[in-house]
């Protein structure tokens, strides 16, 4: 497995996500490398004076303090911590690290408090119909278990022939997930035959492992896959976020950015990408 | 279950939608009802005849079979039976139509398994013949899950024998081999 990747800005969320990203390298074998990325103070015009230190001094600072976080944890779980700062937007700085560092996957924090958190997103919820590394994401006050059984959440839409399904192919390989997918639909809704045959296809992917298909039919998606969860157990949720234009991200009811902000397990969305 | 064609020339006169719906409506349903009516007597038999271990067995062999079906069911339900119910406008490729073939070789391969768990439960209860001193829930259940072996068989054999086959001529006909 590749190394794996904490994308930290301090708060309790993302302390919490780096204890849970620390007993995964440590349970896993595999290196954890963090990253913190900010964006420098904006200077006030006018007459106002403001003294801001060079953008050198701020990378020295900011370096003192990611490390800082990576001493924590390699510490706390004698585990072998890489630190990096960088300076820029999060998300485009979260995914060139990634790329960089070939992570496996990139652990965000989340909070589940909070109408701020949900009405503007996250960073985290953010990259999740960003990035092409899968995201797990970790909400606040979850606590480590070595996962053994994900459930993965469909409609069954997906544009990539399922090459989503690679990463939790190799997630699987490495922890020997039960695997359980789950396909909501609401009592008006109608199976469409590319539903269908997307369905299929995803079958065939995944046939040669353990798993096992739960159908309900709920008005309420997050509540029937919380629902089935907690009756197969699962340790984390995996979703394929959809790949939207950003003025449909603005309004757009993602089941993944909801599940994000309302799961009481780990989240991992699966990209596709790095197939 | 109720509407059953008593005969293969009558199964044949159903057109595919015809058969698929009557399977989704009607056979699917039924069975499952079925299923859970069995729990509850197997149950029921459970607690009066607590030290009889194949009445145990039975019941965490029929528990196993409900899950079985309730997933086998709800993946032909729901994957498969859109594509009649449902037509695509897009026409299927090369790989869909491979992709649907192993699917249903698939779906035989879970008829298999949930024949042998049923193979298991005759076994238990000696072919569903109950002691003169068993329980009533005990002899019901036994008599039921007799029917219930009968309409299984049944369904099993108008999808291998019916419903399969004209899938796998749905999708040569959308696809004919070049």
């Amino acid at each position: 497995m590749k190394p794996i990747l904490l994308a930290t800005d301090y708060l309790p969320a993302a302390r919490g996500a780096g204890d849970y990203a620390a007993q995964l390298a440590k349970a896993t074998g595999v290196s954890l490398k963090i990253i913190h990325a900010w964006s420098p103070p904006a200077p006030i015009g006018g007459d106002a004076m403001i003294a801001i230190s060079p953008i050198s001094e701020l990378e020295t600072i900011q370096q003192a303090a990611v490390q800082s976080e990576a001493d924590r944890l390699a510490k706390a779980w004698n585990v072998k911590v890489e630190a990096v700062q960088r300076m820029g937007f999060a998300a485009d700085e979260i995914q060139a690290y990634a790329n960089e560092c070939d992570a496996e996957f990139v652990v965000f924090g989340i909070s589940t408090a909070g109408a701020l958190g949900r009405m503007f997103g996250s960073v985290a919820t953010a990259s999740l119909h960003h990035l092409s590394v899968p995201a797990l994401i970790i909400p606040e006050g979850v606590h480590f278990t070595k996962p053994s059984t994900v459930l993965l959440a469909t409609d069954l839409s997906t544009d990539r022939n399922w090459t989503e399904l690679e990463e939790l192919k190799r997630l699987t390989d490495v922890f020997h997930f039960g695997i359980h997918v789950i396909n909501v639909v609401n009592e008006e809704e109608v199976t469409s035959s590319e539903q269908g045959r997307s369905g299929i296809r995803l079958e065939n992917r995944i046939k040669d492992y353990p798993h096992t298909w739960h159908f309900p039919v709920d008005n309420n998606v997050q509540e029937a896959i919380a629902k089935t969860a907690d009756e197969c157990g699962a340790d984390w949720i995996a979703v394929v976020p959809h790949h939207l234009p950003w003025y449909k991200e603005l309004f757009h009811n993602s089941i993944s950015r909801k599940m994000a902000f309302s799961t009481s397990r780990p989240l991992l969305a699966l990209t596709g990408k790095t197939a | 279950m109720k509407r059953t064609p008593s005969n293969s020339t009558e199964y044949n006169r159903l057109n595919t939608r015809e058969l698929v719906t009557l399977i989704a409506a009607d056979y699917h349903p039924a069975l499952k009802d079925a299923l859970d009516s069995v729990i509850v007597q197997m149950e029921t038999a459970q607690k009066v005849e607590s030290g009889d271990q194949n009445v145990k067995k039975t019941l965490a062999t029929i528990r196993l079979f409900r899950d079985l079906f309730l997933e086998h069911s709800g993946k032909e339900e729901r994957l498969l039976f859109p594509l009649v119910t449902n037509p695509a406008d897009k026409k299927m490729s090369g790989n869909d139509v491979s992709e649907i073939r192993e699917f249903l070789a698939e779906l035989k391969s879970e008829h298999r398994r949930m024949e042998e768990e049923i193979d298991r439960i005759r076994i238990y209860t000696d072919h569903y013949s109950s002691e003169p001193s068993a329980s009533p829930s005990h002899k019901l259940a036994y008599a039921q899950l007799n029917e219930f072996e009968q309409d299984f068989n049944r369904l099993v054999f108008v999808e291998e024998e019916f419903l399969f086959p004209r899938l796998s001529l749905i999708v040569k006909k959308i696809n004919p081999p070049s």
